[in-house]
């Protein structure tokens, strides 16, 4: 039972990780329909950027810069590279993100490296805290409390600012918005910009655990995508769940399934068609709504 | 016959890409060993596996350009294809040309079964259901290593990949597999051609257009949507199996995801429901794993990151540019073609059609890379000399008239995509 409740906490915090890239994948799907496949890849290039810093200021005041300067770089991208192709097919948009992919995870291998990198100075230490049988690290406690930050910090913008109605609106239905005097371009410039703020919080917790390195999103943007699908890709709320569910599930088929023919090694196989399984079930993943169609 | 007759250009066309593919590509030493891309072996081997890419694209464009269905897995096809192969050949000692038929098999059962589950799915949910198939593959190929050799891979060059008799004496064993390789995807792409063209190819494009509207003009929609994923299944395990011919050699880590999304960019960037954007696609592909070898950027982390960043880069301009592929510019080119006067056409097709043979046939006769560039450089001055004035116009109207101009409002008749109906969405939500 203890060993249950560990393996449950251990997959709620790297759930919290996943939850968090994938709210930043949701924010982008809603207003745009496309998967910023260089989600990823900019909170890396963000976080090496953030690892620079650090050799000259403390790391609260860098985490707050590289919010900023991950914002500003979302609306950047969402000007320069995103708003030429807004009337092409989805799919274009895609191809265009996975452009984005290939430039950041590349530049960032010749800037910084392919090394791997501790990402040092960094405040939260390794200590551990005792939660009734569970022992979780600091770091652990942290990723939640912020997951919950933004969760809650998000949901009060979106339902209780003028602001966020006119993002909502935008995502809703961009016609009718414009109509009603919403600058929706403005809308989804600051869409991507709060979603590359979020994946920059994605970006700065994973790096302390894996080691600094370009390829250290790849792995993370999978699961997140993954958990966006299965909450349901225009509820930013499912997308943590999503994420949560994931991380949960992984850590105990790794556990408890049998290690000749399962095991750690297969987590990942069954965790993903654990996923199929469920979208079989409900095509717009679990807090999807479904999508009607006029012919 | 004047020179300018349809007929007679086509038949020249065709000569020259078959004098091309047959003998200039395997056999022509015409650079120095110096020049980094050495001609030759390297050069047979690269064009060999372009060919196992246009045998995927192919499949992959069948299922999501033709039939509207996203797939980020067909990594996990192809893998299955070339270890059925692999297996056949190495443990069993079949050749080749035996081993063809089973991979295709297996791999269109893969694509059947994930066909069924994939008729409730589309668009990201759909991307994702696939993307699960391509990050699984990797995962079993390494657990259940009894029959796939795990980590290690397998080993399958021997024998069959020499040509027989005769013709084993004239060719390589590499320039024997470019040709099989060629056969393949030659063979393929007629086949290709010919299920678009057919009843099923029409359904296919109709159910991609508007399930509603197929359905009610008596097309078994569930049907489709499962063969086209056979289908294109069946072209990534051949694909897989020509691809453990030439490289002899396969490993779980051999096909990773995103080789998957590679081969949607890849389709993308050729263009969608659209065969020569295909294969044209396929080849650029190729040719970007190749630009290091063209940049003087000597070894190391530079040599291998600066060309992928480049690549980024082009993906963003060219799609940008070109929405509807390298086909569809391609088809934009000869409708400006149709309205100039004969005169400028003759230019605009002749001067890189001639500048291209002038290139081939110096650096044949002499032996060099100078002819190439001569070559070059005359096909590009005469080109730009009739392009230049609808640049300049274009270029001083600015950049975002210019981007407007080059790609057209509108694209080939008739293509929509799925994702496109997210404005009968908003409506159906009014």
């Amino acid at each position: 039972m203890d060993e249950l409740l560990q393996q449950v906490a251990a997959g709620l915090a790297t759930g919290s990780i996943y939850g968090l890239l994938a709210l930043a994948l949701v924010l982008i799907y809603r207003s745009t329909t496309v998967i910023n496949f260089a989600q990823g890849e900019m909170a890396m290039f963000t976080t090496f950027v953030a690892w620079t810093m650090l050799h000259w200021g403390t790391y609260w005041l860098v985490f707050i810069l590289i919010l900023l300067m991950a914002g500003g770089l979302g609306a950047l991208i969402e000007r320069v590279v995103i708003r030429p192709v807004e009337g092409a097919p989805t799919l274009n948009v895609i191809i265009v993100t996975l452009g984005l992919f290939a430039i950041f995870s590349n530049v960032a291998t010749i800037v910084w490296g392919g090394q791997p990198q501790a990402f040092s100075h960094y405040p939260i230490n390794d200590e551990t805290v005792k939660l009734g049988a569970v022992v979780l690290s600091v770091h652990d406690l942290a990723i939640m409390l912020f997951a919950a930050l933004i969760m809650i910090g998000l949901y009060v913008f979106f339902q209780y600012t003028p602001l966020g109605l006119a993002m909502r609106a935008t995502a809703q239905n961009a016609t009718a918005s414009r109509l009603m005097g919403i600058r929706v371009g403005r809308m989804l410039t600051l869409g991507w910009a709060l979603s590359a703020s979020v994946g920059a919080v994605a970006g700065m917790f994973v790096a302390p655990i894996v080691l600094l390195q370009p390829p250290m999103m790849l792995a993370v943007l999978l699961y997140a995508f993954a958990a966006a699908v299965l909450g349901g890709l225009d509820s930013p709320f499912g997308a943590v769940v999503g994420g949560l569910i994931i991380g949960v599930t992984e850590s105990l088929v790794g556990t408890y399934t049998p290690k000749e023919w399962l095991g750690p090694e297969m987590a990942l196989t069954v965790t993903v068609f654990i996923i199929i399984l469920v979208l079989v079930i409900r095509p717009t993943g679990i807090f999807g709504k479904r999508v009607l169609r006029r012919v | 016959m004047r020179l300018s007759s349809p007929l007679l250009l086509r038949i020249l066309g065709f000569a020259f890409l078959a004098f091309f593919l047959i003998y200039w590509l395997p056999f022509s030493h015409a650079l120095p060993d110096g020049l980094p891309m050495r001609f030759g072996t390297y050069r047979t081997i690269q064009a060999s596996i372009a060919c196992v890419w246009v045998l995927v694209a192919l499949g992959l464009n069948i299922l999501t350009g033709y039939n509207g269905q996203i797939s980020l897995g067909h990594t996990a096809f192809v893998a299955t294809g070339g270890y059925t192969a692999a297996i056949l050949m190495a443990d069993h000692g079949w050749p080749f040309w035996a081993v063809l038929i089973p991979a295709a098999v297996v791999s269109g059962a893969l694509g059947l079964a994930v066909g069924i589950p994939a008729l409730r799915l589309s668009g990201p949910y759909l991307a994702m259901a696939t993307m699960a198939l391509a990050l699984a593959a990797p995962q079993v190929l390494k657990k259940y290593d009894g029959l796939t050799h795990g980590t290690q891979g397998i080993s399958v060059r021997g024998d069959w990949s020499t040509a027989p008799g005769f013709i084993g004496d004239m060719v390589t064993q590499d320039q024997w597999s470019y040709f099989v390789a060629l056969f393949l995807a030659v063979v393929m792409t007629l086949i290709a051609w010919n299920v678009i063209r057919g009843r099923v190819g029409r359904a296919f494009v109709a159910i991609r257009d508007s399930e509603v509207a197929a359905a009610s003009m008596g097309i078994n929609v569930p049907r489709y949507k499962t063969i086209a994923f056979a289908i294109s299944a069946i072209f990534a395990g051949i694909a897989g199996a020509a691809y453990v011919q030439i490289v002899g050699y396969i490993a779980p880590e051999s096909f990773n995801v995103l080789r998957s999304i590679n081969f949607l960019t890849t389709i993308v960037v050729g263009g969608l429901a659209s065969i020569l954007g295909s294969i044209l696609g396929a080849i650029s592909f190729k040719m970007v794993d190749d630009i290091s070898d063209f940049l003087p950027l000597g070894e190391g982390p530079m040599a291998e990151q600066v060309p992928w960043a480049l690549y980024g880069g082009l993906l963003i301009v060219v799609v940008t540019i070109m929405p509807y592929g390298m086909a569809g510019a391609i088809r934009r080119f000869q409708m400006w073609l149709a309205f100039r006067k004969p005169s400028e056409r003759r230019v605009a097709l002749g001067g890189p059609a001639l500048g291209i043979v002038a290139a081939i046939a110096v650096s044949e006769l002499a032996g060099g890379s100078l002819g190439i560039i001569v070559g070059l450089v005359v096909a590009l001055a005469i080109t730009y000399s009739l392009w230049l004035p609808a640049l300049v116009r274009g270029a001083t109207r600015g950049y975002g008239r210019w981007v407007g101009a080059l790609r057209g409002s509108r694209g080939p008749p008739g293509f929509v995509t799925s994702e496109d109906a997210s404005d009968e969405r908003s409506d159906a939500e009014r």
